[in-house]
């Protein structure tokens, strides 16, 4: 009987620290006994290198340029506690269609049969910013996932490329696609961030599966290219990451949300922007 | 003309207001094109027909001296194949684009096909015809294309067809023609100005009875149609004036002559028929300076073809004729020059310089008009609700007409511009009228449709499109 593998997407807008969450949440599910498989779905092909110390790995895309037939030692590496790591890669900077490439990808390594052959128990896909065309929705459509989750801060922008999401989400989840998992904070600074991420959450009928301060610890085990867990398994901001892979292992409360429109969007951060400067000056008037 | 600092030119809806669906008589079709914006209309059932990618694909092929690498994968080569098996023409590659291409971008493929098109054929140009797969991924082609023209020293020219920018397929001649007057195409200040007039057309011309009633009429043409080469091209810039024999086809090169190098364009309609050929020949022999000698040969000729058309009239008889807009008007004014009558149009297209043609039969019999590119499914049904005596069109088309059981005669086989071509036509009507065998045979077949379909109005499927 082949095992149930848990296929888990993550989404969220550039630079948030979805390579970060999910190469911390994999390493902290193979720590604790789990056999992992992390593939990137993004052209830079960064997303597993501080589970596997940098070094260079031949991604799915190059592979398939080179030769017709790939095989799966070609295009992974064993990293930090046995994850297996994978980089679906993609063209050069403009040219060709890194979407189509993040397409092929996932098709080749269900050829492949890599998810049957590992006997993983989690496959996680980090994928490429925004939701930016049909390529980049692969991952939670056709029943590849059947849950993702999105990293964001509490600033506009993350929150809009959420709701960008949750509309790709509600399109894709009726005919089989993933439903959402729900929003992970991240980079998050003490005072109304939380506040208007759970604020967000419950107008979009979103779960919040947790929120990662910002810290330190982060930067400092980026620039020794190992996720925290490798790095700092004692820290609290481990914990937190450890705590936060439990509750993606283990959480079924998955939803279809409600995006806002654009209008509402608008007004529901000015209403945020209006309680941050009200907040502000109560702060200035105790301080004086 | 600012269109051809753009990378394309405006597509025939945007610049003219084209509609390729419609459905009602000419006088409303003639005030819908009148106004500023034209309704478009969309169709809930299509069924397959040409587009820019087709219609570039032929042009390209009748330019004398050049090689087309299409930049596509192998299911564009098809389009090809067909042209190639109608008409042949000028040499071709395809590039073959795999995923892996989609991917990575087929820019190295497409370099190696330039370097095979000039190592095999040595042409004096070479064009690039992009297709659906690399419009979709914005395919680089210009770094490529600049690259081989300064290694071998002749236009290496990229034709950015997508085959879904616009719904008017003669739109692919728009492209092949804006990248010609683009890239190609450079006006000479030292040049002396050529005493001659442009004669223009398109990839589906058949030139030879033009060609004579030119030299008879005495009209000094620098010919740019049939097999067009690049140096009548180059001429054209130089002459004139410019006429075509289907100004619908050429409207991109007729318009950028006049605007950017200020040869007139003489806005004369098909030379198909007796009052169509003379109208046009007196325009073009009046640009020429040879008016008397053409009025002379007009009579002569129009005599001779009065003696023949006596024995193949068409009195009475009930017509629709199925063409591109200027083919078929002036094929449904000879029509009626035979005594036939006209009862309806169906057209690939109208835009705003038809409203001159449809005002006109407004007033005299304002038939029934359609606009149907293919789409065989309404033409069925309209034939069977107007049940004509006669269908005029194109050979695939006409199938369709003959299994309806309607005398069908397919015009594509004949040269029908000029005198020489009213002496084509007409025997070709009177002959599918007398030869009936063939379309009881067919239709006893039965239809291709069902009967409820075919119980619905001709325009079912044509909606209005909601903003």
């Amino acid at each position: 009987m082949a095992k149930a593998t848990k296929h888990i997407a993550i989404y969220g807008k550039g630079g948030i620290g979805k390579s970060t969450t999910t190469s911390n949440i994999s390493a902290a599910l193979a720590e604790a006994g789990y056999r992992v498989i992390q593939i990137g779905c993004d052209p830079k092909s960064d997303s597993t290198n501080t589970l596997r110390g940098g070094d260079y790995l031949p991604t799915v895309i190059d592979s398939l340029r080179d030769s017709s037939k790939v095989k799966l030692q070609d295009v992974s590496a064993i990293g930090f506690k046995g994850v297996l790591c994978i980089e679906a890669g993609g063209p050069v900077p403009g040219v060709g269609c890194a979407g189509r490439g993040i397409n092929a990808a996932v098709s080749l390594l269900q050829e492949l049969n890599v998810f049957e052959e590992y006997e993983a128990d989690y496959v996680l896909y980090d994928v490429l910013g925004d939701v930016v065309c049909g390529g980049f929705a692969v991952p939670i459509r056709d029943g590849i996932t059947d849950r993702a989750y999105v990293v964001s801060s509490s600033d506009f922008m993350a929150i809009y490329a959420a709701n960008n999401l949750f509309k790709a989400i509600g399109k894709y989840a009726p005919s089989g696609g993933a439903k959402l998992g729900g929003i992970i904070g991240n980079s998050i600074l003490p005072g109304y961030p939380e506040s208007l991420i759970t604020d967000f959450a419950e107008r979009t009928g979103a779960a919040v599966a947790g929120f990662v301060p910002r810290s330190p610890v982060v930067a400092q085990s980026e620039l020794y290219g190992k996720t925290v867990i490798e790095a700092s398994p004692g820290s609290e901001q481990a914990d937190v990451y450890r705590k936060l892979a439990a509750h993606v292992a283990g959480n079924e409360n998955l939803s279809v949300p409600n995006p806002l429109n654009v209008t509402d969007l608008r007004d529901w951060a000015r209403s945020w922007g209006d309680a941050i400067n009200q907040e502000a000056a109560s702060f200035s008037a105790s301080a004086r | 003309m600012n269109e051809i600092r753009q990378r394309l030119p405006r597509t025939r809806e945007k610049r003219r207001g084209a509609l390729t669906a419609y459905y009602g008589d000419c006088a409303a079709l003639a005030d819908e094109l009148e106004q500023e914006e034209p309704r478009q209309r969309i169709r809930t059932y299509s069924e397959t027909d040409a587009d820019e990618v087709t219609f570039a694909i032929r042009l390209l092929g009748r330019i004398r001296g050049s090689v087309t690498i299409i930049h596509s994968p192998p299911g564009c080569g098809a389009i090809k194949l067909e042209d190639e098996l109608k008409a042949g023409g000028s040499p071709w590659l395809i590039t073959n684009i795999e995923e892996n291409d989609s991917i990575l971008g087929a820019d190295d493929k497409l370099r190696e096909a330039v370097d095979l098109a000039y190592r095999t054929w040595r042409p004096e140009i070479i064009f690039i015809l992009t297709t659906p797969v690399v419009a979709i991924n914005n395919d680089d082609i210009l770094s490529a294309a600049t690259e081989k023209e300064d290694l071998y020293n002749i236009p290496v020219v990229p034709v950015f067809a997508a085959g879904f920018r616009s719904r008017t397929a003669v739109y692919g001649y728009d492209l092949v023609f804006h990248a010609l007057a683009k890239y190609v195409l450079k006006g000479d200040p030292g040049a002396s100005p050529i005493p001659a007039v442009n004669l223009i057309g398109a990839a589906e011309t058949r030139t030879g009875n033009i060609i004579k009633d030119l030299n008879g009429a005495g009209v000094s043409y620098n010919n740019v149609l049939g097999s067009i080469s690049i140096s009548a091209l180059q001429q054209s810039l130089g002459a004139s004036a410019s006429i075509a024999i289907d100004q619908d086809d050429a409207r991109f090169l007729l318009e950028w002559l006049e605007a950017a190098h200020g040869v007139v364009h003489l806005e004369e309609t098909a030379p198909i028929g007796l009052a169509g050929t003379e109208r046009w020949l007196l325009a073009a022999a009046g640009a020429g300076g040879s008016t008397g000698q053409a009025r002379a040969y007009i009579e002569e000729e129009k005599a001779a073809a009065a003696q023949a058309l006596e024995r193949q009239r068409l009195d009475g008889v009930s017509v629709i004729v199925d063409l591109p807009p200027e083919q078929a008007f002036g094929i449904a004014e000879f029509v009626e020059e035979l005594g036939g009558v006209v009862v309806a149009l169906s057209l690939t297209h109208a835009d705003i310089s038809h409203g001159p043609r449809l005002r006109e039969w407004a007033s005299r019999s304002n038939p029934q008009v359609y606009i149907q590119p293919g789409q065989p499914f309404e033409k069925t049904n309209a034939l069977g609700k107007l049940k004509p005596a006669l269908y005029i069109g194109k050979g695939e088309a006409a199938v369709w007409a003959a299994r309806a059981g309607i005398a069908a005669a397919a015009v594509d086989s004949v040269d029908l511009y000029g005198f020489g071509g009213v002496q084509e036509l007409a025997p070709l009507f009177a002959k599918a009228l007398r030869n009936s065998a063939l379309s009881r045979y067919l239709s006893a077949g039965g239809s291709s449709y069902r009967a409820g379909w075919l119980s619905k109005s001709a325009n079912w499927h044509i909606k209005q499109e909601v903003k």
